[in-house]
């Protein structure tokens, strides 16, 4: 039995019409939430950037005013500095144990290498509020495990050493809390690097009487050079957002204000004091300074490898 | 038909169809009649647990409560605030951490996003007595419920008093210094729920052995001054530094933190920032404990330790006896008395040492507010369960048992407030506490309530480092200087963040 012309030509509209219709309709879910929860909060945050408000609804223009405070505030500097210092002293010591490890695990010769990968690997499932939590009590006066040990090994330094108080001591506390969470995490990406270094080229090497450190020089390095990268701007974009550590750590802004970090300056900003506007204008300027400093980095990269 | 996608996927948009639809047109079940929202774990248990079926059964009302931990309630409530009037989620009551309050009082007054109490306060929980032989306070202002007259007590007897239209209500019955901090230009927006006046707490079986007792026979306190105590203290050290007790300190004493020196200031009645904004920073009075603080902590004179984070490492510390003293906020007693059962007897309570005979011998360390969101449907019925869960009896008895004393003085008086405590050696702790909590400081709560705070701790750890490389010859003069500077920043922060619309 065959169609009539008119159902025919019905099917064809309707067919016609998902075919143009489908694509959007799919799309329409995540555009609307997106527009709702990320473009709308965005421009949001942009016009109240340019405002003093009290909480959201009560808000008059201030035009650049905010930002030039910001400017001017030396706690956002110090905050800053912070945050550069704590990415300047966690990245480098990060890739580089890592890497270590990655390669120590990489090598055949290792045993149970999959146990050991998961171990160090197993640090970065807990969550930055865990870490915190579980960092203060390892270095708590007396009663810390770190500093029970330096108190029987080091007798003259003794178990008092407070590390939440001593301004000297707060970014290394935050930078071994970070480290140990995140070689594992690091190490996994260096494994999958690792790995892709094609075979032939070792083999080629060691012809060539290369020893391990050239091999390491003239082919590894080269091979995961793309994940060097990658690292090293998630590292960096990472080290820009780092809020929950060193928050939970000092239970505040940490000695002489040495655990400040960009985004707890936003966050007492908004949420500390209710000054949404404030916040704005610092979210704004940090996602400026990211954006800068991953811009300056992709340039750097390609300039070293014309 | 066919579908240009295939099967599963027409399946799933259909699906998500009616799904969406479905759930639209399903309504929630309904909810309870009051909700309350609160932050603390213990007040969660009690007002869920105990207080919720006597008020449901006394009010004919249903009443949720919700535990909201106080940085998500940071971020709630806010976000609360910002809704429309007509917002359907509004709970009608909602407890505040003191510390947190400020923060809610940026807007205008009008705009603040709990509604004004003071009518309230001024037009119930009227006093009343039922036989002129009822004890009273001289000032107090009473109805007999025999005659319905006003009466006033003279300090020996009620009398008369025609010139007096109505009792004392809870604005009168209320703890003048506690009704502060919930306030801003003259309208109450909270009411406390305590007034955690604190002590000194020390171990008086390790005094004792050093030959340095903090109270005679009678109990009373050896120790009138800070300075009397730190010479004592040292003397105490010095005992177990011979007995080879290296890490034995006098006192717990936070160089991190700079909450015992906060409650030191509060002691010689300076709040950082008062209600009119005007910075107390730096103050001769702050410059000088600022100063005797870093030489308790730091240099030859020091009598003090950093306890460990967290309540069962500090209390360890105590039971160790690492530090043998601490400030101790009534709140804190009976979680001293669950976490280290072991130092029971061996503990004794007394007032805080003093700078000048003008100090307090105490100040309030920490406490709650209860205000209603300007949202809520049912102000009336909040405000019932707001006095229903502040001042029925029932809630006054839970208070007791945990050693807190509610901010209504009269209710200290009782009888079960006079009994010997064996965990402190058979010492009437409630009664202490109840002394010192008639000498405790207003609080004022700002939005730059926590940026004052990080500036004193700011000045705190200067004066500290000070102390370690130079002693503390010039300490005081220095701190000054540090203070008149973080004053001058303070001021620029509050000129900054201050909310005043164009129209102001």
């Amino acid at each position: 039995m065959t169609e009539k012309p008119d159902n025919v030509r019905i099917n064809r509209w309707l067919w016609a019409a998902q075919v143009r219709c489908a694509p959007y309709l799919f799309v329409f879910p995540f555009a609307a939430a997106f527009v709702c929860f990320m473009l709308y909060p965005l421009a949001r945050s942009l016009t109240m950037s340019f405002q003093r408000t009290s909480g959201a609804s009560h808000a008059y223009s201030v035009g650049l005013g905010n930002y030039r405070y910001l400017l001017h505030d030396r706690l956002f500097w110090l905050a800053c500095g912070n945050t550069i210092l704590f990415a300047a002293l966690f990245l480098p010591i990060q890739l580089v144990l890592s890497l270590g490890l990655a390669l120590v695990l990489n090598d055949r010769r290792v045993r149970f290498r999959n146990v050991f990968r998961f171990a160090f690997f197993s640090t970065y499932l807990v969550g930055q509020v865990f870490l915190a939590v579980l960092s203060y009590l390892i270095l708590a006066p007396r009663q810390g495990l770190l500093n029970r040990f330096i108190g029987a090994i080091f007798p003259w330094i003794g178990a008092e050493t407070n590390w939440r108080a001593t301004p000297s001591l707060a970014m290394p506390a935050i930078v071994l809390a970070s480290l140990w969470v995140s070689i594992g995490y690091a190490m996994i990406y260096w494994l999958a690097a690792l790995q892709s270094v094609d075979r032939e080229l070792y083999e080629a090497a060691e012809i060539d009487g290369a020893g391990a450190f050239s091999q390491f020089r003239h082919v590894t390095l080269p091979g995961i050079r793309p994940m060097m990268i990658f690292l090293l701007l998630v590292g960096i974009i990472a080290s820009f957002q780092l809020f929950e550590l060193p928050y939970v750590f000092f239970q505040g802004p940490g000695p002489r204000f040495r655990g400040l970090t960009i985004v707890e300056y936003l966050y007492e900003q908004g949420v500390g004091a209710g000054d949404l506007g404030f916040a704005s204008a610092v979210g704004w300027t940090l996602l400026a300074m990211i954006l800068a400093v991953t811009l300056i980095q992709i340039r750097l990269m390609r300039a070293t490898e014309k | 038909m066919s579908f240009s996608l295939g099967k599963p996927i027409l399946l799933m948009a259909l699906f998500s169809v009616f799904g969406g639809a479905w759930l639209s047109m399903n309504r929630p079940a309904p909810g309870k009649d009051l909700s309350v929202w609160v932050f603390a774990d213990s007040h969660f248990r009690e007002y869920d647990r105990r207080l919720r079926p006597i008020f449901e059964r006394d009010s004919k009302k249903t009443l949720q409560v919700d535990l909201i931990p106080s940085r998500a309630m940071d971020m709630r409530l806010p976000v609360l605030f910002m809704a429309p009037a007509d917002a359907k989620e509004v709970p009608d009551a909602i407890e505040v951490e003191i510390a947190s309050f400020g923060r809610y009082l940026r807007p205008r007054v009008n705009e603040v996003g709990f509604l004004p109490l003071n009518d309230y306060l001024s037009n119930t929980g009227f006093r009343e007595i039922t036989s002129l032989n009822a004890p009273g306070r001289t000032g107090w202002n009473a109805r007999l419920i025999g005659d319905g007259k006003i009466y006033t007590f003279d300090g020996a007897r009620w009398r008369v008093n025609p010139r007096r239209a109505r009792p004392d209500a809870w604005i009168d019955r209320i703890l003048p210094s506690r009704l502060t901090a919930g306030s801003k230009d003259g309208v109450i927006f909270a009411v406390p729920h305590d007034v955690h006046p604190v002590a000194l707490a020390f171990r008086d079986d390790l005094f004792r052995e050093a030959g340095v007792p903090l109270i005679d026979e009678h109990d009373r306190s050896t120790v009138s001054s800070w300075p009397e105590f730190q010479r004592k203290a040292l003397r105490f050290q010095a005992y177990w530094r011979e007995h080879g007790y290296a890490t034995r300190h006098a006192m717990e004493l936070p160089e991190s933190g700079a909450d015992v020196l906060s409650v030191m200031l509060l002691q010689r009645h300076i709040n950082l920032v008062d209600a009119d904004y005007r910075i107390h920073l730096n103050d001769p009075k702050v410059a000088q404990t600022l100063a005797f603080y870093a030489q308790l902590v730091a240099g030859d004179s020091r009598i003090g330790a950093e306890a460990a984070p967290g309540t069962a490492m500090e209390f360890k510390d105590l039971a160790d006896g690492n530090f043998c003293a601490m400030q101790m906020p009534d709140w804190n007693v009976d979680l001293l008395r669950r976490f280290v059962p072991e130092l029971a007897g061996k503990l004794r309570l007394i007032p805080l040492p003093r700078f000048d005979p003008s100090d307090a011998p105490t100040a309030s360390y920490g406490g709650t507010l209860i205000g209603i969101p300007r949202g809520t449907r049912h102000p009336d019925a909040a405000w019932n369960l707001i006095q229903f869960l502040y001042f029925d009896p029932a809630s006054l008895a839970d208070r007791k048992n945990l050693g807190i004393l509610p901010p209504l003085p009269e209710e200290w008086d009782n009888a079960e407030y006079q009994q010997p405590d064996p965990f402190f050696g058979g010492q009437k702790t409630l009664q202490i506490y109840a002394q010192l909590a008639r000498a405790v400081a207003p609080v004022y709560t700002t939005p730059v309530n926590v940026m004052a705070l990080l500036t004193l701790r700011y000045a705190q750890s200067l004066a500290v480092q000070y102390v370690r490389e130079n002693g503390s010859r010039g300490l005081e003069a220095q701190c000054q200087l540090w203070l008149n500077a973080a004053a001058v920043d303070l001021r620029r922060r509050i000129d900054h963040s201050r909310f005043e619309g164009p129209d102001r």
